[in-house]
């Protein structure tokens, strides 16, 4: 046979060596130890302070389930307003309390966290700090309309919600806004927050402003069968103005939320302030506005 | 556009003092014309002029054009080509005289030649970083699929990585993709791929020179921070019809060049298109199946140069390309089709005008446009869907240089240009006929106008010092917002003897656009954003030095930079950021927002710093070059990382080239000809983030419940630290054996490409697999051994 034929019938029978191939790497030489993880959210209008604590769990080595579930032994320690105390742990609720008036909880002033273990043999683990926003009254406007129709053997009903307020086009102001419809018939008296869950668009900066204003707009569909109730239905809205460290924080969780699978997406790093840490300690200034009867 | 006024004034000011100055020079004599290819005519840039009595000489422009003021005199004349048969000519220049060469290719064997800077038969150029690059070469390095890519040459040189596997993205001294300025024919290409990133736009047959500018960039160049990658077409054949054409595994590919008008008027004409729709439909008629998907990708440039007499020359280049996947869903109730295509069209009139001897001018209009659009439509019974969304950037601009030649010892050269970009980061057409008043149509366009002037001097200050010494200004208009900035730009060369030179620069650098991109696979809906009051302009400042030698009387040209660079305000991605630029939950909505895009992207910084070596063997048997760079790429961005700096997902320490090829003509049969080339990379392996944990992450819940623990656990992942993980080294052998046969018609060759040999499994990816008794990382590679047959005939 002639010496090129059989360079081509080698080449031939070498193309089942191609295509998309795995191979086992396993355990990545790099040490993943467990992290302790804080959450703490302070504001004002809160009559409780709540305080979680647990610890991480490594992917590619054994872990702690107890400990990734909640720490029961840690001392959480506020510091601000010029008072401190600690939280008390309250194993019905499995996280950590503390009655605001222990450590009243100001606009504009400046809190540190702190976080020990008893096991550790009190030794500082983790720390932050956060400052709450000053004390603002937005001027904050909403806009609803609701719409029916009963196309039988099922009715169907809109509710178009616009919500806007009026902030300088600056990056430095940070926004978590959720709203909900707040439904009242003759057995029945509730609030459904719509959007009040981890992974939904709920936080803005003054960067999102256009023409000084940030507008949200939703657009809610209700159906159901037979007929609408033709029960009250009103709109309601909780704008927070947050510090930068809860912004980014949530910002980030909800990124990662919604990242969609795929092998090429970049990991989100979650956002934290938690020095020595993960989680966030973060504050809010919280404002509420209901619309009339729609 | 007030800010232009003085850009503009000042240097039309210029080109009219050039101009006045160039009838000036007295008691001088100036040799000047046309370097050439005989036969074909075609313009030979970067041919050298030699006078070996005076020790002095020059080289041709980028359109062939050489001017020489000497005192008079007679002399013997050098011109000289890497690849072509020099000539001395004896000439009279008692006074200036203008003098037209054609040098005669040199045998086949002598015809591939690294071109290198062909400055070095008249002394090393004074600007360093720069390597250039031709058409022959391109075609002589083994590719994947047997496919000729320029990119994946110049990925060959050092200071330049690839990406991900098979990507043709260019990583320059740590940029990204986004900081490389690639020109064809003057216009700007705005996604140099096909197929995902796979290959490059630019089809090999139609290239004559492409020329890489690391650092050290000359004035005349601006807009981009890393490098400018500078294509130029053939011009086609003056004398006689010509033509090639091939069949590859994936595509097949033609060009034809000729004479419109002979001597006067000549084109070329090149494209190529895949077949991997066609290749299914046996499988169509075997299964009687529709496979329902379908891809291909053509291009098509060509080039028209009319010479309308000596002084002036017209060109007219264009290229159109497109990539187009579509499928098609038949289901008993109705039909789903989706279809994704994207393209670039761009076109260039340069006007060649010698306003003197000495002074050459070259204005061009430009015209470049790229659209990516998507259309999904679905009809299932009574429910009717369309969705549309597009994006793309086209640009109009014009520019104009002059290049002055007063003396041996200086060169001047003057520009201006403006370009005017229309974005289109978002357009969407939305109808569901269920929805009443769903029917949305909306485009979102915005406009800029980027501007710029400059002014260079080439000057040699006695026997060993070089000089090139420039300035840049550069305007940007956009929304509301101007910047306008000064580009200091100096390079130095310092002759130690004939043969080696040290070298040092240094060029400050803005990018007016933002690149913003999905992820790193090189998806075509990556967006071209202008800088605005929010996202403000990126900038850098490079220092390189280095040493330069010729080894054997130019057989071997020995090179080592090193070089920092600190760039300024680059773009980064904040987590999660999607450019799809339309929220997709709000879909449903009725009046889907727009997303902002300065929300998703931050600014930082990025550090890159290294050394390159360059070992070039020019002559001989074998040819090829060895290129090594060691260097380091660090990112810090305020909200990524923590803050912290981090290294960037192409970060390599260390990354090896090695291309070497042999080509003899048979004893026995002197019209056969074979060709062996080889190419083998290293790479240290890319950074990647990977998860390290999970945790219960703390979440506020509603106001009236102020209470940290959610409804259900949120369970987030721990990624540690941004690219801290790195894949294993990169490294591949790649071999190409070329038979080609003198015939009756012309010249027949088959070409045996193998990619990979040794079949090495690279990493593409990787992902954190849960097993059941824990997590584990599993690398994916995409290409094992890939051989391919080409088949190519080339007709005279």
């Amino acid at each position: 046979m002639n010496p090129r034929n059989v360079y081509l019938w080698l080449l031939v029978a070498a193309v089942g060596f191609g295509g998309c191939r795995e191979t086992l790497i396993g355990v990545p030489d790099i040490d993943f130890p467990p992290r302790i993880v804080v959450g703490c959210f302070i504001d004002p209008s809160y009559d409780t302070l709540t305080a979680t604590l647990s610890l991480s769990m490594p992917l590619y080595q054994a872990g702690n389930e107890e400990d990734f579930r909640g720490i029961s032994d840690g001392i959480i320690v506020l510091e601000g307003a010029g008072k401190q105390d600690t939280f008390r742990f309250d194993p019905v609720r499995r996280h950590y309390r503390l009655p605001s008036t222990a450590v009243p909880i100001l606009p504009d002033s400046t809190y540190t966290l702190k976080v020990y273990r008893t096991s550790s043999d009190t030794l500082l683990l983790a720390q932050a700090r956060c400052t709450v926003p000053p004390q603002r009254t937005p001027q904050i406007e909403i806009s609803a309309e609701r719409d029916s129709t009963n196309p039988t053997p099922f009715y169907r009903e809109f509710v178009n919600l616009v919500v806007e307020w009026p902030v300088q086009a600056t990056p430095e102001r940070y926004f978590r806004m959720l709203y909900g419809l707040k439904q009242r018939s003759s057995t029945d008296s509730a609030i459904s927050w719509i959007n009040d869950a981890p992974g939904k668009p709920q936080v803005f900066t003054g960067t999102d402003a256009t023409d000084g204003w940030i507008r949200v707009s939703d657009r809610f569909v209700f159906w159901g069968w037979g007929s609408a109730t033709g029960g009250r239905t009103s709109a309601i809205v909780c704008l927070q103005e947050t510090d930068i460290h809860a912004f980014r924080y949530l910002n980030a969780l909800n990124a990662q939320i919604n990242q969609p699978p795929g092998p090429f997406q970049e990991g989100v790093l979650l956002y934290t302030n938690i020095e020595g840490g993960l989680g966030c300690f973060g504050a809010s200034i919280t404002n509420f506005i209901e619309s009339q009867d729609l | 556009m007030n800010g232009l006024k003085p850009v503009f004034s000042g240097v039309f000011v210029a080109l009219i003092t050039l101009t006045q100055l160039s009838f000036a020079q007295n008691g001088q004599a100036v040799l000047s014309g046309y370097l050439r290819e005989a036969g074909s005519r075609e313009s030979l840039p970067g041919a050298a002029v030699y006078f070996p009595s005076l020790k002095q000489g020059t080289t041709a422009n980028a359109f062939g054009f050489y001017s020489i003021t000497i005192p008079p005199g007679r002399y013997a004349v050098q011109f000289s080509f890497v690849g072509m048969t020099p000539k001395v000519d004896t000439l009279d220049l008692s006074r200036s005289l203008v003098h037209d060469v054609e040098l005669a290719p040199g045998s086949q064997l002598t015809e591939i030649e690294i071109v290198g800077d062909a400055a070095d038969q008249s002394g090393a150029a004074t600007l360093m970083s720069r390597m250039e690059l031709s058409g022959q070469q391109i075609g002589a390095v083994p590719t994947l699929m047997g496919e000729k890519d320029l990119f994946k040459t110049v990925q060959l040189l050092p200071g330049v990585q690839s990406g991900n596997e098979g990507q043709s993205g260019l990583y320059v001294r740590g940029g990204g993709p986004d900081q490389n300025l690639i020109l064809l024919d003057g216009a700007t290409v705005y996604n140099a791929s096909h197929l995902f990133g796979f290959f490059s736009v630019f089809n090999g047959d139609a290239i004559k020179q492409v020329s890489l500018s690391k650092g050290g960039f000359p004035a005349r160049y601006g807009g981009r921070l890393s490098s400018v990658l500078d294509v130029t077409m053939r011009d086609g054949d003056k004398n006689q019809y010509r033509g090639e054409f091939g069949l590859g595994v994936i595509s097949s590919r033609f060009l034809v060049e000729g004479p419109i008008v002979r001597n006067k008027i000549s084109f070329v004409a090149a494209g190529r298109r895949t077949y991997a729709d066609a290749l299914l439909l046996p499988a169509r008629w075997i299964t009687g199946e529709d496979p329902g998907v379908g891809y291909y990708f053509y291009d098509l440039s060509g080039r028209v140069h009319y010479e309308i007499n000596r002084k002036n020359r017209l060109f007219l280049s264009t290229y159109t390309g497109r990539d187009a996947f579509a499928s098609r869903q038949e289901r008993d109730d109705g039909t789903r089709r989706a279809n994704i295509s994207w393209g670039n069209v761009s076109g260039t009139l340069r006007w060649n005008h010698l306003a003197s001897e000495r002074l050459f001018v070259n204005t061009t209009l430009i015209y470049t446009d790229y659209e990516f659009n998507t259309f999904l439509s679905e009809r299932f019974d009574a429910r009717n869907i369309t969705a549309g969304y597009s994006s793309g950037i086209r640009d109009w601009g014009l520019r104009s240089d002059a290049e002055y030649l007063p003396s041996p010892r200086r060169t001047v050269r003057a520009g201006i240009s403006v370009l005017r970009h229309r974005f289109i980061p978002s357009a969407y057409v939305l109808v569901d006929a269920l929805v009443p008043g769903l029917g949305t149509q909306r485009v979102v366009r915005s406009y800029s106008v980027e501007s710029g002037g400059y002014w260079e001097e080439e000057r040699r200050i006695g026997t060993r010092l070089e000089s090139n010494l420039g300035l840049r200004l550069s305007h940007f208009a956009a929304d509301g917002r101007t910047y306008g900035r000064a580009e200091p730009r100096v390079a130095l060369r310092w002759l130690l003897g004939v043969d080696a030179s040290i070298k040092a620069s240094w060029a400050v650098m803005n990018q007016y656009l933002h690149l913003l991109s999905n992820t790193g696979i090189g998806l075509p809906t990556d967006l071209w954003v202008p800088a605005n009051a929010v996202v403000g302009p990126q900038r850098s400042r490079q220092w390189a030095a280095g040493y330069e030698q010729l080894i054997r009387e130019g057989r071997w040209v020995f090179s080592i930079e090193g070089f920092y660079k600190l760039s300024r305000d680059v773009i980064g991605y904040r987590p999660g950021a999607s450019f799809l630029l339309i929220d997709p939950d709000e879909l449903d909505s009725g009046e889907p927002r727009s997303i902002n895009w300065e929300r998703q992207v931050t600014q930082g910084q990025q550090e890159s710093y290294g050394a390159e070596l360059y070992l070039q063997k020019k002559k001989g048997v074998i040819k090829g070059w060895l290129g090594y760079t060691l260097s380091r790429t660090w990112l810090q961005f305020d909200e990524l990382n923590l803050g912290e700096r981090f290294p960037a997902r192409y970060d390599r320490r260390h990354d090896l080239s090695l291309f070497a090829y042999h080509e003899r003509q048979r004893a026995r049969a002197p019209e056969s000809s074979r060709r062996i080339s080889s190419a083998f990379v290293f790479g240290t392996g890319n950074t990647v983030t990977i998860p390290s944990g999970l945790f219960q992450a703390p979440f506020p819940v509603g106001p009236d419940n102020p209470n940290p623990t959610p409804w259900f656990p949120v369970y987030a992942t721990d990624f540690g630290r941004l690219n801290q993980y790195r894949l294993s080294p990169y490294h591949r052998l790649d071999l190409s054996i070329q038979w080609s046969k003198k015939k009756k018609w012309g010249t027949r060759s088959w070409e045996i490409s193998i990619y990979n040999l040794y079949n090495r499994a690279n990493p593409w990816f990787i992902d954190a697999v849960q097993r059941p008794n824990g997590t584990e990382l599993v690398q994916y590679s995409l290409f094992g051994i890939v051989p391919a047959l080409n088949y190519n005939f080339r007709f005279r």
